[in-house]
């Protein structure tokens, strides 16, 4: 392994890199514009990390520069190509694809009322506190008459299992002001919570939304891209109401979990996926961003967030798969 | 180490090894759960601790069906919407 450097003169050279990449141009090229491979068009951010992120024990580190798109070296300018290293310290360029940015990531007020209302913002069953949307969703097969759902979590949308088909869904969510004149959707139905002792698959559910009140697009994110099974080592991006646009990593996706529902009692959950932030975006997730729909790169839905530890940055999710199975629907 | 491919002496997949140590610990409210991580490539089964004492560490064998066991402590989980003791109550004005 090749000398390591320090935290100090990886910053310093971030610093350096900073005024050279983000000087304002890159945040005005349209979210989803293929980016030129010039580097004010295409870096969206910068940050520090290790080199080979996948192997965090091997620990070296470097400047991240994060672009919308990695163009092959024969494509770029030599003027233009950013250097392998910048004083002693390597780079190490990643793909992030066409997100609008890096921190925060979006314009919406994401606890606020919005019509329409993009996936990616608070919403809640009126009895609770606040989620997120995440995603819209139709029946599967035979039983797909049009309908649009919103997907997000049981204890977003029917309150862990202490609700009734038909109650309203509001957005935004009753702790951010939301009340019955917010109302989006009617809760539909919901997989339902095992809190014996019994294994879970998914905390899920789905409310037919009122028409015209909801967006098929996530925010920040944009339209999906189709579906894909979540991988460790691959890099994901979410979109919550607490913490907006992150990026994170999977590095276990067979998690068997002991979830704390506090009154309504400890749930156990079987191979879930477990996420880890990404600087400079985290922790990954925080309370508030239940529900929010976790996807690759490629804007390709992987997994359903519902969990996470109030103490570290590990969030945990179900994977997409198993949660359209058992509600019996289908991305668009 | 372990590789992916190879499965321990007892010819137990590390999922299946996983699942039995899983199904044993989480009755413990210590643990948070039971998974499967890689170190520098090699995967390894992986408990995840709420706590941080002894009486839990002790509760973790130090391989399971002949696969390492690492430990990580991350604390309790939750769901993750928004916690609040006093959740908003709509005022009279919006009703």
């Amino acid at each position: 392994m090749s000398a390591t450097a320090g935290e100090a003169a990886v910053r310093s050279a971030k610093r350096s890199l900073m005024g050279r990449y983000l000087t304002g141009a890159s945040a005005s090229v349209a979210a989803f514009a293929l980016p030129g491979p010039g580097p004010t068009d295409n870096v969206v951010g910068l940050g520090v990390g290790e080199k080979v992120p996948l192997n965090r024990l091997t620990g070296a580190l470097a400047v991240k520069v994060y672009v919308r798109r990695k163009y092959p070296e024969a494509d770029i300018a030599p003027g233009d190509r950013i250097p392998d290293q910048i004083d002693g310290v390597p780079t190490d360029i990643e793909e992030v694809g066409t997100i609008q940015a890096l921190t925060g990531g979006c314009t919406v007020a994401r606890r606020q009322r919005q019509r329409p209302a993009p996936c990616g913002i608070s919403v809640g069953h009126l009895q609770i506190t606040a989620g997120t949307i995440g995603a819209v969703v139709r029946d599967s097969g035979a039983t797909d008459n049009g309908r649009r759902y919103i997907l997000s979590n049981n204890h977003v949308l029917a309150d862990a299992n202490a609700s009734q088909v038909g109650d309203a869904i509001w957005q935004p969510g009753p702790f951010d002001g939301g009340t019955a004149a917010d109302q989006i959707a009617t809760l539909t139905r919901a997989v339902s919570l095992n809190f014996a002792g019994g294994d879970n698959h998914a905390d899920a559910a789905i409310a037919e939304i009122a028409p015209g009140t909801v967006l098929d697009e996530i925010c920040a994110i944009g339209p999906l891209a189709g579906k894909v099974t979540p991988t460790r080592n691959i890099t994901v991006l979410k979109h919550g109401r607490t913490t907006g646009l992150t990026r994170g990593v999977i590095t276990d996706v067979d998690a068997d979990i002991r979830v704390d529902y506090r009154e309504a009692g400890v749930a156990l959950f079987v191979n879930t996926v477990l996420i880890r932030g990404l600087p400079p975006t985290t922790p990954f997730s925080a309370g508030g961003d239940s529900g929010a729909l976790i996807v690759d790169a490629g804007q390709r839905a992987c997994a359903l967030l519902f969990a996470g530890s109030s103490t570290t940055d590990v969030t945990f999710a179900n994977p997409l798969g198993t949660v359209l199975r058992r509600l019996r629907i289908r991305l668009l | 180490m372990v590789s992916k491919r190879q499965t321990a002496k007892r010819g137990r997949t590390i999922r299946e090894a996983k699942r039995g140590l899983s199904r044993r610990l989480l009755a413990q409210p210590g643990v948070s759960g039971v998974g499967i991580g890689e170190v520098a490539g090699d995967e390894r089964i992986v408990v995840y601790l709420a706590e941080d004492t002894p009486a839990v560490r002790a509760l973790v064998p130090g391989e399971a069906d002949g696969y390492p066991v690492a430990v990580e402590v991350i604390g309790p989980v939750v769901p993750r919407v928004v916690a609040d003791a006093a959740p908003y109550r709509p005022s009279a004005a919006h009703d």
